[in-house]
């Protein structure tokens, strides 16, 4: 700076200032006074959640035009005891903010979880159903926490500014609005900064919190592991960049250093209260991705699970019938062991014999096709599909 | 040479940086369809598909656009309030988005699952429910008939009816999409009668 003024002085004096130098010299720092004044500060507590720029009022008018439409969607979930979970945790990590930062979750089973400008945090059910425990869930809510509290959005606003509006703004956040997710998923995100900065803020929201701190990458590598089945890069939350593995490597990173701190680990997972809310949500979750067609998902991520007790025991026929489903001819062993499994499973499950008759069916087998009809019938005389299989029965 | 290629560009940031005329830009390849096709008003004459390969007979008085080879729009309203869609892919394209497994031995319930997946990943945002999918004669041809319905941003319920079947490695859909509210029962068995009439 010294120099600068000092070659400015020494220019004037020698007047080799030229009329255009100057005007390019007075613009800039003009436009440095502008950027100065456009600098967004970070909430630090609950009465600093104000409304008080332009900006801001933009936004968080946008974000409740967007919040009236989410509920127009029936997409948000009005269950009284999950909502009220998820807010403790929110305010177990967020004590300062007194519930200012709101949880909601809304029904879809792709794994997603954004921060809206006006501390509204939604969690998708399929992202719920695929975590195993609060301590995973805090992850989540910690990171989109830390995004409400630097306020990332009005910073990416100031940046994108009106060129990119605020579909490109919310589908950055990972927001699947209309059209579709995958392709929402690969607009950048947050700037590399601003996600590594949530990462390691709300890595210390979990250590203050005193919840194991080793399960923080789990919820990433969850994510990873479902963007590989669907055959995208990455998923939209918690953006693009940095890379999924190198978030992964940062939280095992942090998590060395804090224990190289000699910080005390806490083992607090919150496993048992997790999943008395969550469970009932799982089989809904299973029905949509199949509905969905997600059967690379239901069969390398959840049929790969060593352990499947975290689903209901209907699991079992989901796997099979997303292996039927998928319809390759190298999975015909898999159909006919993951059926088997599925009858060990769940003998009662009306949709399995629906499926068993369809196999059967497909393979010409028609009297056990029938008796698999039948049978879906008789335990389920009001499905929605019952005068597709009297029309199938009336062939066989 | 440098400047060939940075004009273009430039207009086109200049052009994409106005809100204006960046719906321009989005309208533009409707505004070429709208000077290629007209609605036209339905008569007593069968209606059909641009490449004549699919015909119908329309509800008189609707109006029926055959904007490509193998698609026919008819509505009463406009489309924007409520509209018929008859429609040949290739089965290749059909299921684009899930890249389902389907062929022309696939079973009809088989086909609806696949049918409904393909719907659900198209409208990511919506919540799609199923209300009832049935067995149905397409031009004499055994088909689907399935009923959906969402709720829209401003929460008007839509009801959407799909009726297709694969027929010789092509996907042959009518769509149906309207508002529960007023037109969905006014408009159902004019509907039904077209439906009835089609012939691939």
């Amino acid at each position: 700076m010294k120099s600068l003024i000092k070659i400015v002085s020494n220019r004037l004096r020698a007047n080799k200032f030229t009329r255009q130098s100057l005007v390019v010299f007075l613009i800039s720092s003009i436009l440095s006074i502008a950027g100065c004044a456009g600098h967004v500060t970070a909430y630090n507590t609950a009465s600093d959640v104000t409304v008080s720029t332009i900006t801001e009022q933009k936004l968080w008018h946008q974000a409740a035009e967007f919040e009236k439409a989410l509920k127009n969607f029936d997409q948000v979930v009005e269950d009284p005891e999950l909502i009220h979970y998820t807010q403790t945790v929110m305010n177990k990590l967020f004590p300062e903010y007194d519930g200012k930062i709101k949880v909601r979750v809304l029904d879809n089973h792709n794994l997603n979880a954004f921060a809206l400008p006006n501390g509204s945090v939604y969690v998708h059910t399929g992202l719920l159903s695929a975590l195993e425990n609060e301590a995973q869930l805090a992850t989540v809510l910690a990171h989109e926490g830390m995004h409400f509290v630097y306020k990332h959005g009005e910073k990416s606003y100031n940046t994108f500014h009106n060129s990119a509006g605020f579909s490109v703004f919310i589908a950055a956040m990972g927001i699947p609005l209309l059209g579709d997710f995958a392709a929402l998923s690969v607009i950048s995100g947050y700037s590399k900064g601003f996600e590594t900065q949530a990462d390691e803020s709300g890595f210390q929201r979990l250590k203050q919190a005193g919840y194991d701190l080793r399960e923080s990458p789990k919820a990433f590598q969850k994510l990873a592991e479902e963007a590989k089945a669907r055959n995208i890069k990455s998923y939209a939350l918690f953006a693009s960049h940095p890379k999924l593995s190198s978030r992964i490597a940062n939280f095992d990173r942090l998590i060395a250093q804090a224990a190289k701190e000699g910080d005390r680990q806490s083992n607090y997972r919150g496993e048992a209260p997790y999943n008395g809310i969550v469970m009932p949500l799982r089989e809904k979750v299973l029905n949509s991705k199949l509905e969905g067609g997600q059967y690379n998902v239901l069969i390398d991520v959840i049929g790969q699970l060593e352990d499947k007790s975290l689903y209901p025991a209907s699991v079992y026929y989901f796997i099979a019938e997303a292996y039927r489903m998928r319809g390759r001819s190298e999975d015909s062993t898999q159909i006919t062991e993951a059926f088997e499994i599925a009858m060990t499973q769940v003998p009662d499950y009306p949709p399995l014999y629906r499926a068993l008759g369809e196999h059967h069916l497909k393979l010409g087998n028609q009297d056990k096709a029938k008796k698999h009809f039948q049978q879906y019938l008789s335990l389920s005389p009001n499905a929605t599909d019952k005068s597709f299989i009297e029309f199938y029965l009336q062939d066989l | 040479m440098r400047l060939t290629l940075l004009k273009p560009l430039k207009t086109f940031y200049l052009v994409i940086q106005h809100r204006a005329l960046r719906k321009l830009l989005c309208l533009a390849p409707l505004l070429c369809l709208q000077a290629c096709v007209t609605w036209q008003t339905i008569g007593t004459e069968p209606i059909a598909t641009g490449s004549g390969q699919i015909t119908a007979q329309g509800p008189q008085g609707w109006l029926a656009l055959a904007p490509g080879q193998n698609t026919l729009f008819i509505s009463r309203d406009g489309p924007a309030a409520h509209y018929v869609k008859i429609e040949k892919k290739l089965l290749s394209n059909a299921f684009a988005r899930t890249k389902a497994a389907v062929s022309n031995d696939t079973l009809l319930t088989d086909l609806a699952d696949y049918y409904t997946a393909e719907i659900k990943t198209a409208r990511t945002g919506l919540k799609i429910n199923v209300e009832s999918v049935e067995p149905l004669k397409i031009s004499g041809k055994n088909g689907v008939k399935t009923h959906y319905h969402y709720a829209n941003q401003d929460g008007l319920t839509i009801d959407l009816i799909c009726y297709f079947l694969v027929y010789d490695n092509h996907l042959y859909e009518i769509v149906y999409e309207t508002p529960r509210l007023h037109l969905f029962e006014r408009d159902r068995k004019l509907v039904e009668s077209f439906v009835a009439s089609v012939r691939l």
